[in-house]
């Protein structure tokens, strides 16, 4: 066998992967042999020359509060994103729908003209909106294991939310549920969901570790031990969970 | 219903693992140390921000992988580099004895010179290697065949030594 190369001799010393006969052959080869000491004798000259280069540790609290402050503004610009892109389609679908409106309603017979006419309501019909195709097809989530000193679930909405139910669980795990193009981001005791609107389903520990739930900067509910506080607009309510009136 | 629901990692927990290990991987790359601590800063917020999870291995390589590409990013153009590297020269660390503080200074500033005669590739699997990397995730986070790395490693380590032992008094 003819001696290694130098990649092979740096595999071996580093207890990388190489051929069984590579170390066969450092074992009987003297030059090999010779080759392996020397590059980790190198290996550990070029470590100590490394550590010259070692600097006083950063500041981590400074560290800490400059990813946050990062972090935040990155959120607060993407709420603008949101808040806009939203306003801008809203805007141009309420144009086109008086639009239509306004024009079917001026052909003889268009049943349009009786809605627009009609003095009062005769009855409701209510029909709960059912999921999209999108989010049928596609939903995103997140799950963290609640730690000690509990969690914050705040959900921030970038479009309008259909549906927001919270269900009670036996396992130590918030849970966020919402339609494809939500974003989640946990950090610090807190989860924050920025939520493509939709429906959004959140999972919280019946018991343990305290839980909470904000909702664009809204507590919506807070569970300490056995006490459970709901201060946003239920819909329904029962030992399963709650069904919030949308945001 | 496809839905894709992740467990995420706790960035708190990242940093505390973490973070000074990346400062000083990115000083050690850059010869700057408020570079350092941005662009560590930045690969923490990208973590946070890309809803990054997996195991802790994992998650540490793909720190130093979005570091070494944020460094290139910065010094894309090599007259910047060593413009920036004369703008912030290495500053000396935590005060010595006054002969101990000169041969210091002389290790480092001949580290420093050794790293920077290193094409960036080369200096970026040196670097990752003696950060405690295997072959595989140097190949990941520098864009080469990981049965490339040793050959590469090898000869980045005999450059480093030759310019390391041309600076040391005879």
């Amino acid at each position: 066998m003819s001696h290694l190369d130098e990649g092979t001799i740096a595999s071996l010393r580093d207890r990388e992967w190489a051929p069984e006969s590579a170390s066969t052959h450092a074992e009987s080869c003297a030059e090999c042999g010779s080759a392996l000491l020397e590059a980790r004798r190198r290996a550990h000259e070029i470590g100590r020359a490394l550590e010259t280069l070692e600097a006083p540790a950063p500041d981590l609290e400074e560290g800490r509060a400059r990813i946050r402050a990062r972090i935040d503004a990155r959120a607060a610009k993407e709420l603008r994103a949101g808040a806009r892109w939203w306003s801008g389609r809203l805007g141009r679908a309420a144009a086109v729908l008086l639009v239509a409106t306004g024009a079917v309603s001026a052909l003889p017979g268009s049943p349009v003209r009786g809605w627009l006419s009609a003095p009062e309501e005769v009855g409701h019909t209510v029909q709960e909106a059912g999921p999209t195709a999108a989010q049928e097809a596609e939903t995103s989530g997140v799950a963290v294991t609640v730690p000690i000193g509990g969690i914050r679930v705040l959900i921030h909405s970038l479009g309008p939310i259909d549906r927001l139910e919270v269900v009670w669980s036996d396992q130590a795990t918030a849970k966020v549920d919402a339609p494809a193009g939500s974003r989640f981001t946990y950090g610090g005791g807190r989860v924050e969901a920025m939520v493509a609107g939709g429906r959004v389903r959140v999972e919280l520990p019946r018991e343990g570790e305290a839980v909470s739930l904000e909702v664009d900067g809204r507590p919506y509910l807070a569970r300490r031990g056995d006490d459970i506080e709901v201060t946003g607009p239920v819909g329904a309510q029962t030992d399963e969970g709650i069904l919030f009136t949308t945001p | 219903m496809n839905q894709t629901t992740r467990l995420m990692v706790d960035l708190d927990v990242v940093f505390d693992e973490h973070y000074t290990g990346l400062v000083r991987y990115v000083r050690r790359l850059t010869g700057d140390a408020d570079v350092a601590e941005d662009i560590a800063q930045e690969a923490m917020v990208r973590l946070y921000d890309r809803q990054v999870s997996g195991t802790d291995a994992g998650v540490r390589a793909w720190l130093y992988k979005t570091a070494t590409h944020l460094v290139r990013d910065r010094y894309r153009v090599n007259s910047n580099r060593a413009r920036l590297l004369e703008r912030h020269p290495v500053r000396p660390t935590a005060p010595d004895l006054p002969d101990r503080s000169l041969e210091r200074g002389e290790a480092q500033t001949a580290a420093r010179e050794a790293l920077d005669a290193l094409p960036d590739r080369d200096r970026e699997i040196l670097l990752m290697r003696y950060s405690g990397f295997s072959y595989k995730e140097i190949a990941s986070a520098v864009g080469v065949a990981a049965t490339s790395v040793g050959t590469l490693l090898a000869r980045a380590e005999q450059r480093f030594a030759e310019v390391v032992s041309a600076g040391e008094p005879a």
